[in-house]
């Protein structure tokens, strides 16, 4: 049983991964059969993690046995940032008065290093690591499980609209800098502005590329 | 088609939701096998399923822990509410369809429902999911569709104290249902604040 899990959750994160960053794009048709074979997951497990990503509105599974990868809508990144705009600003805050500084170093390195591409594998890991460490300062684990039960979905999003968005990459990563640099100051308000600012723009980012297709 | 573990999974789960399965208690695989009636397999991959949700804690050889409730535990719930239920009531001032509400008015004016402790609080769960559904925002709602699992839990503990607290809560609920009727979101927003705040007070009574 555990063998079969297992297998489950493999197949779940690695259909993930190529559906966050775009490897296999919104509205993609996507073949389950061709999966079971590239993968060698046997059909079962590959079904039940496409329940999963369909649960999590990362995919839809038509009757007749065909699936695609959703599309991102209007709706989605109006309904997704209407949480945000209440949940991140407070998360920030949080953060600004009680985050571990010795752990900001790295994360400082990071965003500085204009090298990196925003699907790079390595990229959404430590993204994902330092919004971890934001959310984890609310120190209410149910609000920073809520943040991150909808971070996936922020991230797909987020590597669309800036595939073709060179400058809004380039004004993400400041952005970042400048919070960072709002937590080393201890300035909760500045570090509550920075970041509805941020999701602000990173909303209409979003909404003008999805406009745009 | 429903697997036998998805069963499994519900039926324990409903269990722990509505303290059957006491917060804190710490029971055998074999009496949770009997007591949902299902083979060991299916059971065993639903409790690890609801480890990850942190209602159960597989302690190795002891059995299994159902996981207990604390005064944290309330804050973190209540306060995640009081962020985000004024919202979904804000959201579904605008979308929802009215001729929905006109049961639950009927029955917070007439105290039907109201017979036993179990009935009220079902009916107070169903009237909070239609406001969470009619948000009309699918990631609003699963957030917090799973607060509310928590949520259950508590309520289902602190019955004595919702009972002291029960006509307060009628009325904040037909005040909520007035505001929604006039599409009022600000008002629905501000009068959920208020129902929250008061409801987690009452939940943090108990535990004292």
């Amino acid at each position: 049983m555990n063998a079969l899990s297992t297998l489950k959750d493999l197949a779940y994160e690695t259909i993930k991964r190529k559906i966050i960053t775009c490897e296999i794009m919104p509205g993609d048709v996507i073949s389950a059969n061709e999966l079971s074979k590239t993968l060698n997951i046997g059909r079962t497990p590959i079904r039940e993690a496409f329940n999963k990503l369909e649960n999590e509105n990362l995919v839809k599974i038509h009757a007749k046995q065909g699936i695609t990868v959703t599309n991102i809508t209007v709706k989605d990144i109006l309904d997704l940032y209407t949480i945000n705009e209440i949940l991140e600003p407070s998360a920030a805050k949080a953060a600004a008065e009680k985050i571990d500084l010795d752990l900001l170093g790295e994360y400082k390195l990071f965003y500085e290093d204009s090298n990196h591409s925003n699907n790079d594998p390595n990229y959404i890991k430590k993204a994902r690591d330092f919004h971890f460490l934001v959310n984890n300062c609310i120190d209410n684990p149910i609000l920073t499980q809520a943040l991150m039960d909808i971070y996936d979905n922020f991230t797909r999003i987020r590597i669309f609209s800036r595939m073709h968005n060179k400058e809004r990459t380039l004004q993400a990563r400041s952005e970042h800098l400048e919070l960072i640099d709002a937590f080393y100051k201890r300035d909760e308000k500045l570090a509550e502005d920075i970041t509805r600012r941020h999701i602000k723009n990173a909303k209409d980012a979003a909404l003008l590329i999805t406009k745009s297709r | 088609m429903k697997d036998i573990k998805a069963i499994a999974y519900e039926k324990i789960k409903e269990k722990i939701i509505t303290c059957q399965f006491l917060p804190g208690a710490i029971m055998t695989e074999i009496e949770i096998q009997e007591s949902v009636n299902i083979g060991r397999t299916s059971i065993r991959q639903a409790l690890s399923k609801l480890e990850q949700e942190n209602l159960v804690k597989i302690l190795s050889k002891k059995g299994i822990q159902i996981t207990s409730i604390s005064i944290k535990d309330v804050e973190y719930i209540y306060t995640t509410r009081e962020m985000l239920e004024p919202l979904a009531a804000r959201l579904a001032a605008e979308y929802i369809d009215t001729d929905l509400l006109i049961p639950f008015y009927n029955g917070f004016i007439a105290h039907a429902q109201m017979d036993s402790i179990d009935n009220y609080l079902s009916f107070d769960r169903e009237f909070h999911y239609l406001l969470n559904t009619s948000s009309n925002n699918q990631y609003l709602c699963r957030i917090l569709m799973n607060v509310y699992d928590l949520n259950t839990r508590i309520r289902v503990l602190s019955k004595k104290r919702i009972s002291d607290r029960y006509n307060e809560a009628r009325i904040e609920h037909l005040e909520l249902i007035d505001a929604l009727n006039k599409r009022d979101g600000a008002l629905a927003a501000s009068i959920m604040k208020k129902h929250i705040a008061n409801g987690k007070e009452t939940a943090l009574k108990i535990l004292d």
